[in-house]
């Protein structure tokens, strides 16, 4: 909705710290090209297939769907302002429906998680692992922690369990289907459209620092793309220049 | 933070048993600092970041402790010269934001400055009639006289906040300044004006001079209002040396630069505060 010349409600709020990143690369990604060079050794974005993914993201912008420098991580961000009724729609993760259920009851029961459209004829889609069990390699203990994280989860009737008390996505794929899935969707409802798009999934890759890369160098990045600061092959090649440093 | 300026240290290496450093976590000397100096466009990002937060943040605290003087100076004196009941209630009404958390005031600001319910949209909306839904803290392309709207933005709610601690200071001052001076002026035919500037003014410089080193050292260490109200955008606008040395310290886990970035910031306050103590000195007291 504009008012002047100024946008007061965004169609799809995708300008978030973690929704430009995850935009970019699975765009990236159905246009054919790649984040990671074969051997995993460098960033591949400033390519044919990067400039495709951010073009298209900034006609977004340029089409009215979200004014990018009102709409962001700072400004309205994407659960505030869908649930305050600022956004149409907004890209991201499932916890924020339970987050803000208590203040918005009305706005949660109406919600619905619905998978992007395909671009490209393609659905995949970039993710890390979620959350993560690590044993530090300097542990006196380190056998008996690994013990403990194959029982809680690589068995899949303990990874299960955690799933169900946790309200969270399996990382096996053996109960990403059958039994499992479909206990997992009775539980949480809202479930039933990840499992849809799971097997279009594909790892993040081996990054030197995720965080780094998504929070320091996208986004900055591909929000000054979108808001006109950066053109976007400034972007792109800064974005890969920077990328590439944090291989050390 | 001595120790690790000097380590290329970070949390999720393993180094040797000792405090973690060495191993993965190696000694590299004074690179961190050589580091500094490089100004080339291909420097590494946190090279480039940390240039950018040492310029906002030098902006941001000459901005203020000039503003906040200007401000807390003239109220203080006004605040004088009313009866003893309004004096303490005033007092009192510009020390309450000191006490107030800071997280609190930034989000308090955070709805006055809010682009489409804010106050202050909404405010100049009325006046101009019009719909008015300005992005005061996170529209890169808004300055005034070349300083990004955001900095002055978080500048405008710390000086909000802060200046009540001056001006406490300042009135104590200036009750304290002797009667019998400011009566042999006015007996000499000194207006009002000239007995402040000519005899109060002076004789306020040390506390001027204690003032402004207290003030310009807690701008260089101003960190919630930054990362609340703006998290350093946009564009780096408001990257602060403290928020950059957070995020370089707590979200990338790179220690050592950050405790390379902590002692120039502590090098730098340290020398300005001598600098400005020399500036203002006096050799007197009354």
């Amino acid at each position: 909705m504009i008012e002047g010349d100024a946008m007061t409600r965004a169609g799809y709020h995708f300008t978030a710290f973690d929704g430009l990143p995850y935009s970019f690369f699975s765009l990236l990604t159905q246009a054919g090209g790649s984040m990671l060079n074969e051997d995993g050794t460098a960033f591949t974005l400033n390519t044919p297939e990067g400039k495709e993914a951010l073009e298209l993201m900034k006609s977004m912008v340029d089409e009215g769907i979200i004014d990018p420098v009102l709409f962001n991580d700072t400004e309205n961000w994407v659960g505030d302002c869908y649930f305050e009724g600022f956004c149409a729609m907004g890209l991201v993760g499932p916890w924020v429906v339970p987050d803000y259920a208590e203040a918005f009851p009305e706005v949660a029961g109406a919600t619905q998680y619905v998978p992007l459209p395909a671009y490209n004829g393609s659905n995949a889609f970039i993710a890390d692992s979620g959350w993560g069990l690590t044993v530090s390699k300097d542990s006196p203990v380190a056998e008996a922690a690994w013990d403990f994280i194959r029982f809680a989860a690589l068995d899949p009737t303990n990874a299960a369990a955690y799933n169900l008390t946790s309200g969270t996505l399996p990382g096996l794929k053996a109960n990403a289907t059958d039994a499992a899935a479909a206990e997992l969707t009775a539980t949480f409802p809202h479930f039933a459209p990840f499992f849809e798009i799971l097997p279009n999934g594909q790892y993040v890759g081996n990054l030197p620092d995720r965080d780094l890369l998504f929070y320091d160098i996208g986004y900055p990045h591909l929000l000054s793309a979108l808001q006109g600061s950066e053109t976007i092959d400034e972007a792109l090649a800064a974005m890969e220049q920077e990328a590439n440093e944090t291989f050390g | 933070m001595l120790v690790l300026a000097f380590f290329e240290f970070s949390p999720r290496r393993s180094g040797t048993p000792f405090l973690g450093l060495g191993a993965d976590n190696p000694f590299v000397g004074l690179e961190h600092f050589r580091q500094m100096f490089d100004f080339a466009d291909t420097a590494p990002l946190e090279v480039r970041q940390f240039h950018t937060a040492l310029k906002v943040t030098l902006l941001f605290a000459f901005l203020i402790v000039p503003l906040n003087l200007a401000i807390t100076l003239p109220l203080a004196a006004m605040i004088e010269s009313v009866g003893r009941r309004s004096r303490v209630w005033f007092r009192t009404v510009f020390f309450l934001p000191v006490l107030t958390s800071a997280v609190g005031v930034a989000i308090i600001w955070g709805f006055v400055l809010h682009p489409q319910r804010g106050l202050l949209n909404a405010l100049i909306s009325r006046v101009t009639g019009g719909s008015t839904v300005i992005a005061w803290t996170t529209d890169p392309n808004l300055s005034f006289l070349g300083i990004p709207i955001a900095l002055l933005a978080v500048s405008v709610a710390y000086l909000w906040q802060d200046i009540g601690y001056n001006l406490v200071i300042f009135v104590a001052a200036l009750q304290a300044v002797p009667d019998s001076v400011k009566e042999a002026a006015l007996v000499d035919g000194a207006s009002a004006g000239q007995r402040f500037r000519l005899i109060t003014l002076p004789l306020l410089k040390p506390t001027i001079l204690l003032a402004s080193v207290l003030t310009m050292i807690s701008a260089f260490q101003v960190f919630d209002l930054f990362q609340v109200m703006t998290d350093g955008g946009p564009e780096d606008q408001t990257r602060a040396l403290s928020l950059d040395i957070y995020q370089n310290a707590f979200r990338f886990q790179r220690m050592g630069w950050a405790a390379a970035v902590s002692l120039v910031l502590f090098l730098v306050v340290f020398t300005i505060s001598r600098a400005q103590s020399r500036l203002l000195r006096t050799d007197w007291e009354y």
